[in-house]
This record gives C-alpha cells, structure tokens and sequence, in this order.
C-alpha cells in the first residue's frame, strides 16, 4: 500500500467524520432492532494494547473496525455478518483492537470468512456455489477505517462524536440488483445471532449481489452485499411485468427455482378442446335431381346421385312405308277363287 | 243386298196323313238323330262324311237353284251368298254357319253343330258350296273352341299343307298366315 500524503489523510478523515455525524443524526428506523454495543474484544485483543487514551500519532495506530450492523433476523438474502468473536486464526490477517476511551472501542477486522452453504433443500438450485466472500463491514476500502482512527485520535480529548452504535447498513454503495432469476440462499443455520428481516424493494433485489472478485494478489473482503433492510417491501412484479405470467415470467424475488420450473410446465388447468363438429350425416338424401357434386373439404359420405331423364311424353316413333295389299272381293265367286289359289 | 233375299216359307213340308217329310220341290227327308249318324261315325269311318257331303251338296243345290245357277252363285255377293248357304244349313240341322276372310283365305264358322264329327261337318260344308258355285273344294278342319268349330276351305293340296301345319303344333292363325307367305 502506498503511504498516503497527509492531506489526503486529512480529507478522507474529514469525509468519514462527515459521514459519521450525518449517521448518528439520522433518526433510527423504526422495527430496527437495536444490537448491543459490542463487547471489548478478546483476550488478544486485550493482551494486545489497553493503552490509556493518550494523544496518538495516526500512524501508530492500527486499522480500526467499526462495528457493523448485524444483519436483521429475517434476513435470508445470503449476507452475513462476520463474527463477532474474532478468532485469531490463520486467516485473520490483524484483529488490533484499540481503545480509545471508556465510551470508544473501535475493533478492527480484516479478516476474510469465507462460507460454504450447501442447501440441500430438494427443489432448490443453488445460485451460488462455492465460497463466497462476505462482505466486510466497510468496503470503502482498508485505509478508510484507518483513516477514520486517524480523525478520532486526534479529537481525543473532546467527547465521542457518536457512541458506535450499530447501524444497521452503512451506505456503501448501491446494493447490486438481483437478478430474477437468482437464488437467494438461506441464511446460515450456524449465525448465532438472530436476523432481522425487512423485505427488501424490489428494484433493489434486481440488482447483483455480488461483486468480481479481486483480480490478483491476497484475497480482499467483499463489500458488504447486505440488502437495504429497509427497502425490503413485499415483492410485486414490476409495473411493466405485472401482465406476465408466473410461468417462465417474473418470478418472485427471493424464492428459489423450483426444479419444475426448469422442466416445461404443464398449465394447471386444461382447457378442453371446442369438441369437433358433428359429423355429417352419412346418409343424409341429397340433390335429386342435376348433377351433384360433392362438397369440398368434407369427408366423403356415401348417398344416391339420380340422375333422372326428361323424356317427351309423347313421339312419332314408327314410320310405316307402303301399303298393305287390300282384298275386297266384291262377289262369292271372287273369294272362291281367291281362297282356292291358296 | 243385291241377290234375293233367304226365305225359309215352306222349306219342309211334313205331311202328316201320308207320314212324309219333304222339301219345296217335293224330295223326302228323313229326320235322323244325331246320335245315329256319330254310332255310324264310329263304326263306319267315312260313311258319315259321305252321308254328309250328301247332305251339303242338297243344300248347295236349292241355294244355286234359288240364286240362279252356279254362275249366279259366283256372281252373286258374298253375303247373298253366305245368307242363303247359311239359311239351308240351318234347316238341314248341322248348325249356325257364317263366314270369315282371313287375308285371302275362306274360313266357315259353325256354332252349335248337330253333329259332333268334323268329318261330317266339313263335308257337308263342302259339298254344299262344290253344289252352289260349281266348284270342288277341299275342308280342313281348324280347331275347335267351344260350341265354335272353324273349317279352312282350299283346294286339296294345301288343304293337305294346313293339315301338315296344324298336326306341328301351330296355331290355326299361323297356318293361315303363313298359307298368305307361301301364295305370294
């Protein structure tokens, strides 16, 4: 890290005392529940420095961890705080504490918690696997709390600005929106304190929860991803969305992928099909007379065609040629003759 | 009618105190029944046709007597004719007599005959017209319906044609038909 120049030191105390003040006059949300002071930290800690409140140079003192909020009890969004009891294990990096008074006890923490949830809720797709770097209380940057030291030591003398309470979310920087889409994973069955939940707004969901991940070099605790609790508010779907469907639409922020939502649904309710036409009577007379043609598109159905001749009712049919010969015999003797030459 | 009329006034005279039958010119007759001349039919083959062409030709003869001659009879129409042959005929007994031309065939029709022997019949038939034209004739019997008995009138030799035909089977009007074909 590269040593500040000291006015710039000056300007970031000067912004983080700006910040500290505008936080303590803010007026505390209603149905926050109100966290109790931390206590002072551990024997390390303890063993480490409890120094008088003596004027202190900025440089001698180490990073300073403001207590962060914990997160509300029914939070359930993934965010978590680190612990409170600060382990001096081989990954913390330095857990200084010092205090700087009687009513300031500033803890420093650096460390990185890495946690590992595996959800073994059937019908749940994890959105996040594997370790996941909880956001650290500021993610304003390591000197910022540094610096912050730095601005108190030197008001030493005067009464603490603002006792340390715990706030419940520093304004860090907008919250990433989550995408539709995303698992949010349960909070961890082994916080020990409980989570205060507010339904966070929707807008507010829909942006990612998490940031890239440092791109070399010791590994740097996350910002802080935790939810507005406040703006927790009971989902809708956007005002764009509100015609869509719950199926391959919106979805509820928050609530896990079925696994049935990955596989094609079938709709709840079935709608009939309109029942065919009736079928045409097979059997149904037809035109009698003309020549009859049977409708197009249909299926054949089987019926007499008659077709009926006009005929005239009366005609000359026979044509006799010649005369047959006439016997009129006049006397007896006449037909005697004639039946004799037979 | 152009000839005289048929009158049978006083055709048989029967004198009863003498016990004789006669006719206008004075001959005798005897009154035969039936049933005698059919036993002698049976018994006697052609003796009844010879009695009766006696008896056709005594007919024949009082009709040409009455028509003027066989020249007249020739001369004479058809129905004068027929009217007087026929009027005889019946006084003699045989039965009801009329005729039919069947093209240029001569056919005599008897109802109601006497005599139950075509052989009998038609040979007074012809006897009585060789007697009044003064031509011979032959008689070929065409069947019988009934009480009705037709009888062909030819010469000989197709008389003896229509018995051929009519002894096939044939009709007697396809014997008469087919007598006009082979005439021409």
């Amino acid at each position: 890290m590269s040593p500040m120049s000291p006015a710039e030191k000056i300007a970031k105390l000067e912004s983080l005392l700006a910040r500290v003040k505008e936080r303590t006059e803010a007026p505390r949300r209603a149905g926050a529940a109100p966290i109790p002071a931390p206590e002072p930290a551990a024997q390390p800690a303890a063993a480490t420095a409890p120094e008088p409140p003596a004027p202190m140079t900025v440089q001698d003192l180490p990073p300073v961890a403001l207590p962060s909020a914990p997160p509300p009890a029914e939070l359930s969004s993934g965010w978590s705080e680190p612990p409170a009891v600060l382990d001096a294990g081989p990954e913390t990096a330095a857990d200084p504490v010092v205090e700087m008074g009687d009513d300031m006890e500033v803890e420093v923490s650096a460390e990185v918690v890495e946690v590992d949830i595996d959800i073994d809720e059937p019908g749940m797709f994890p959105a996040e696997s594997g370790a996941q770097p909880v956001a650290d209380a500021l993610a304003n940057g390591a000197a910022e709390p540094e610096a912050e030291l730095e601005e108190l030591a030197s008001d030493a003398s005067a009464p603490p600005a603002a006792e340390p309470e715990p706030e419940p979310a520093p304004e860090l920087e907008p919250e990433p929106v989550i995408a539709g889409n995303e698992v949010i994973e349960p909070a961890p069955s082994s916080s020990p304190r409980p989570i205060a939940v507010e339904p966070p707004a929707y807008e507010e969901e829909s942006a990612p929860r998490h940031t890239p991940p440092p791109e070399s070099g010791k590994q740097v605790a996350a910002p802080s991803v935790k939810p507005e609790p406040a703006s927790w508010k009971v989902s809708a779907p956007p005002p764009s969305l509100e015609s869509h469907t719950l199926i391959g639409g919106w979805r509820e922020p928050g609530m896990a992928i079925p696994r049935e939502a990955a596989e094609p649904r079938v709709p709840a309710v079935r709608v009939p099909p309109p029942p065919p036409p009736p079928p045409p009577d097979a059997f149904a007379p037809q035109a009698r007379t003309g020549s009859v043609s049977p409708r197009a598109g249909e299926p054949s159905s089987i019926g007499p065609v008659v077709t009926k001749p006009e005929l005239p009712e009366s005609a000359q049919v026979a044509t006799i040629e010649g005369v047959a010969p006439q016997f009129a015999p006049a006397t007896f003797g006449d037909l005697l003759d004639a039946t004799l030459a037979l | 009618m152009a000839g005289p009329a048929f009158d049978p006034s006083g055709a048989v005279r029967f004198d009863v105190n003498n016990g004789a039958a006669s006719d206008t010119r004075g001959n005798r007759l005897v009154l035969v029944p039936a049933s005698a001349l059919e036993a002698l039919d049976r018994q006697t083959p052609g003796a009844l046709a010879h009695l009766g062409s006696e008896v056709g030709r005594g007919c024949g003869a009082r009709v040409a007597a009455r028509l003027g001659g066989d020249g007249g009879v020739r001369g004479a129409t058809l129905e004068v004719v027929v009217s007087h042959l026929a009027g005889e005929l019946a006084i003699a007994g045989l039965g009801a007599v009329h005729f039919e031309r069947w093209g240029r065939a001569m056919v005599i029709v008897v109802e109601n005959p006497s005599v139950n022997s075509d052989g009998f019949i038609g040979a007074a038939l012809s006897g009585a017209l060789a007697s009044a034209a003064g031509r011979e004739v032959s008689i070929a019997p065409l069947g019988r319906e009934g009480t009705t008995a037709r009888y062909f009138v030819g010469t000989p030799q197709t008389v003896s044609k229509a018995r051929s035909m009519l002894s096939q089977g044939k009709s007697w009007s396809d014997v008469l038909g087919a007598l006009q074909k082979v005439a021409g």
